[in-house]
C-alpha cells in the first residue's frame, strides 16, 4: 500500500477587483472556493502565488492592520456572547478594536436605532428570535465602522420578514455609507436585491464576472409569458420554440426560446387569434440562469457572448 | 493608550464578560466546585490515613503532601484565567482560529484570554486560606504565593506547547491530553518515590519536579536559588510555546467554517 499526495488547488487563475462602495455577490456550488477567496482576503491564508491588495495592503502581512477596517458576518455562526445581552459584546468588541469610551456610546447609538435593537439590547442573547440576533450581528460586526464588510449567508434560516429587514439594512449600508460589500449566498433573491455585481466560482476558477443586470441580459435564453383568456381558447397553436409550461383554468403560461422565436411576436399572434384579459412578459429566474451557468462550467462566458451577439 | 494599556483593557474586559457569564451559570458553577474540593478532600484523607501510620518517610510529612497539593490547585486556578490554553488543538483544528486572527490583537493573547473559568479562582482562595491556617507565617505564605504563580507558568507553557503542536499534528489532543495528565499525575505524588531516570523526566519532559518537589524545598527548607530556576524554566516553556504556536500559523490550514464566536 502507499500513500499518494494529491495537491488540490482551492483557487486558481483569479483575477478580479472590486471598486470601493460597490456590493459584490461572490456565488457558486459548495465547494466553488468562496470561503477560501474571502478567507484570502481578510489575510487568514497566505496565496501560493499571486499578490492581492485589500485596501492597498496585502491582507496576510498586514492582517491586524486591516482588521480596524473590514468586517465580517457568517450566517451559521454567532460572534455574541449566547447567554449575555447582545450590549456586553458590544462593549468588548469596543476594547477589541480600540474604541474609545465616548465614541463608542455614539456608534453604539446609531447601531441600535438603525437596526432598532432597543427592545432587546438587554436581554441574553439565548432569548432572541432568529432575525433578531442576526440584526445584532451585523451592527456588531459595524461597530469598529468597518469599510468591508464580508458576509457569508447572512440570512441563512430567516423568515421572510426578517430577511427582508436585514438585506433593506445592508442596502442602506451600501448605498448610502459606501461600505463595500462582498457577500456569498446560495439565495438568488437577496443576491439580486442588494448586489450590482457578481462572481461566478467553480472549480476554483472564475466562471463568470459582471454587472447582474448584464448577466440577466446575456444570458437569457427564454422569457416567460402568462396569458389571462378572457373566455374558452381553443387549442393554441404554437408557433417553433414555444411551449406550455404550466396550464391552470383560463391562465396559461408559456417558455418563449428567444434563440427560436421573438417574445413580441408570439404574443401578437395569440393576441390576434384568442380573446385576451391580461399578460405579462417575465424574466426567468435569476437562479435558473446561475444553475446554468454552474452547469456549463467555462463555456458559460463564450455562451454569454453568443447570446449577447443575438441579442444586438 | 499605550498597547500594554490596550491589551489589559481587552484582558479586564474578557474578565468582565467571564464574570457575568459565571454568574450566570452559578448554582452548576458552585456544585462543580463542591465537587472539585469533596474530591481533594477525599485524596488529603487517604495520604492523612497513611502519614499517621508512616509519620515520616524520607522526611516527608502530611504537610509537606498538603502544600503540594494546595500549590497545585492554586496553580491550575490561575491557569483557568486563560482556559483556552487547554483546547489550542480543538480550536486549530475546527477553525475556530479564525475568529481571532481576523481581529487587530495577537491572536494568541487574544485566544488565550477569552474563555476564563473564574470559579476556579475561589477554590484557589479556600486552598491559600487553607494554607495559610498550616502555616501561619508571612515567609511561607509570600513563598507559597510566588511558587504558585511559577507553577502556573509551568504549566501554561507546558500546555501552550503541546496545544500548539496541533499545527503539526491533526490529533494533538489526545497525545496532549496523556502528556497534562502525566505530569498532573506525578505532581500529587511525593517525589521520594521518583528515582533515577525518572527523576530526570519530572525536571524535564513531564515537568512535575517543579510544581512538587521544588515548592517543598523553596517554602520548607528555603533553597532560594530553585525560585530562579524554575522562573526561568517558566519562561522558557512559554517562549517555546509562543515560538511552536507562531511557527505553527504557517501551517495553518483552516477549517471548513468560518467561526466567529471565541470559545
Amino acid at each position: 500500500m502507499r500513500r499518494e499526495r494529491q495537491v488540490i488547488e482551492a483557487v486558481k487563475d483569479v483575477s478580479f477587483k472590486v471598486e470601493p462602495g460597490r456590493a459584490l455577490a461572490l456565488i457558486g456550488p459548495n465547494g466553488a472556493g468562496k470561503s477560501t477567496m474571502i478567507k484570502l482576503l481578510c489575510g487568514i491564508l497566505s496565496p501560493t502565488q499571486g499578490s492581492i491588495r485589500v485596501l492597498g495592503m496585502d491582507p496576510f502581512k498586514y492582517r491586524s492592520k486591516l482588521a480596524y477596517h473590514i468586517s465580517s458576518v457568517f450566517g451559521q455562526r454567532s460572534q455574541l456572547w449566547y447567554h449575555l445581552p447582545p450590549i456586553d459584546t458590544f462593549l468588548l468588541l469596543g476594547r477589541i478594536y480600540d474604541i474609545d469610551r465616548v465614541e463608542l456610546k455614539k456608534r453604539m447609538k446609531e447601531l441600535v436605532e438603525l437596526f432598532d435593537l432597543s427592545s432587546f439590547l438587554y436581554q441574553p442573547v439565548r432569548k432572541l428570535s432568529l432575525g433578531q440576533r442576526m440584526r445584532c450581528e451585523i451592527a456588531a460586526a459595524l461597530i469598529h465602522n468597518p469599510k468591508i464588510l464580508f458576509l457569508d449567508e447572512p440570512t441563512i434560516g430567516l423568515d421572510v420578514v426578517a430577511r427582508s429587514m436585514v438585506i433593506d439594512i445592508l442596502r442602506d449600508l451600501n448605498r448610502q455609507k459606501k461600505v463595500t460589500i462582498i457577500l456569498t449566498s446560495h439565495d438568488t433573491g437577496d443576491i439580486e436585491r442588494l448586489c450590482e455585481d457578481v462572481i461566478v466560482l467553480n472549480e476554483g476558477r472564475i466562471v463568470l464576472e459582471s454587472n447582474i443586470r448584464e448577466m440577466r441580459k446575456n444570458f437569457f435564453h427564454t422569457k416567460i409569458i402568462e396569458i389571462e383568456f378572457a373566455g374558452q381558447h381553443a387549442d393554441l397553436d404554437l408557433p417553433p420554440g414555444v411551449s406550455v409550461i404550466e396550464r391552470s383554468g383560463p391562465v396559461v403560461k408559456l417558455e418563449v426560446n428567444l434563440k427560436v422565436q421573438d417574445a413580441n411576436e408570439v404574443v401578437s399572434r395569440i393576441v390576434a387569434q384568442n380573446s385576451v384579459r391580461d399578460i405579462t412578459i417575465q424574466d426567468p429566474p435569476l437562479e435558473s440562469i446561475i444553475q446554468h451557468i454552474y452547469l456549463s462550467g467555462d463555456p458559460a462566458g463564450r455562451e454569454a457572448e453568443q447570446n449577447a451577439q443575438i441579442d444586438g | 493608550m499605550s498597547t500594554a494599556g490596550k491589551y489589559l483593557g481587552l484582558f479586564l474586559g474578557y474578565f468582565h464578560v467571564n464574570a457575568k457569564e459565571l454568574l450566570e451559570y452559578r448554582v452548576s458553577s458552585l456544585i462543580a466546585l463542591f465537587g472539585s474540593l469533596l474530591n481533594s478532600a477525599i485524596w488529603l484523607v487517604f495520604w492523612w490515613v497513611f502519614f499517621r501510620r508512616f509519620p515520616n518517610i524520607s522526611e516527608w510529612q502530611f504537610v509537606h503532601l498538603f502544600t503540594i497539593w494546595a500549590v497545585l490547585n492554586v496553580a491550575l486556578a490561575l491557569v483557568s484565567v486563560f482556559y483556552n490554553v487547554y483546547k489550542v488543538p480543538a480550536i486549530i483544528n475546527e477553525g475556530k482560529l479564525e475568529y481571532y486572527l481576523v481581529r487587530p490583537k495577537n491572536a494568541l493573547f487574544h485566544l488565550l484570554i477569552a474563555r476564563m473559568q473564574l470559579i476556579d479562582l475561589l477554590e484557589a482562595a479556600i486552598w491559600f486560606i487553607s494554607f495559610i491556617i498550616l502555616k501561619p507565617e508571612l515567609p511561607a505564605v509570600i513563598l507559597f504565593l510566588v511558587m504558585s504563580v511559577i507553577s502556573a507558568a509551568i504549566i501554561h507553557g507546558f500546555l501552550l506547547i503541546l496545544g500548539s503542536l496541533g499545527f503539526f499534528l491533526k490529533s494533538a489532543d489526545g497525545i496532549g491530553t496523556e502528556l497534562y495528565n502525566a505530569l498532573i499525575t506525578f505532581s500529587t505524588y511525593p517525589n521520594w518515590i521518583f528515582r533515577g531516570a525518572a527523576k530526570w523526566i519530572i525536571f524535564t519532559v513531564i515537568p512535575a519536579g517543579f510544581i512538587s518537589y521544588v515548592p517543598v524545598q523553596v517554602i520548607y527548607n528555603r533553597v532560594y536559588w530553585w525560585i530562579l530556576g524554575s522562573l526561568g524554566f517558566g519562561i522558557f516553556l512559554n517562549v517555546v510555546g509562543c515560538l511552536v504556536f507562531s511557527q505553527g500559523l504557517k501551517y495553518f490550514e483552516t477549517g471548513n467554517t468560518f467561526v466567529l464566536r471565541a470559545d
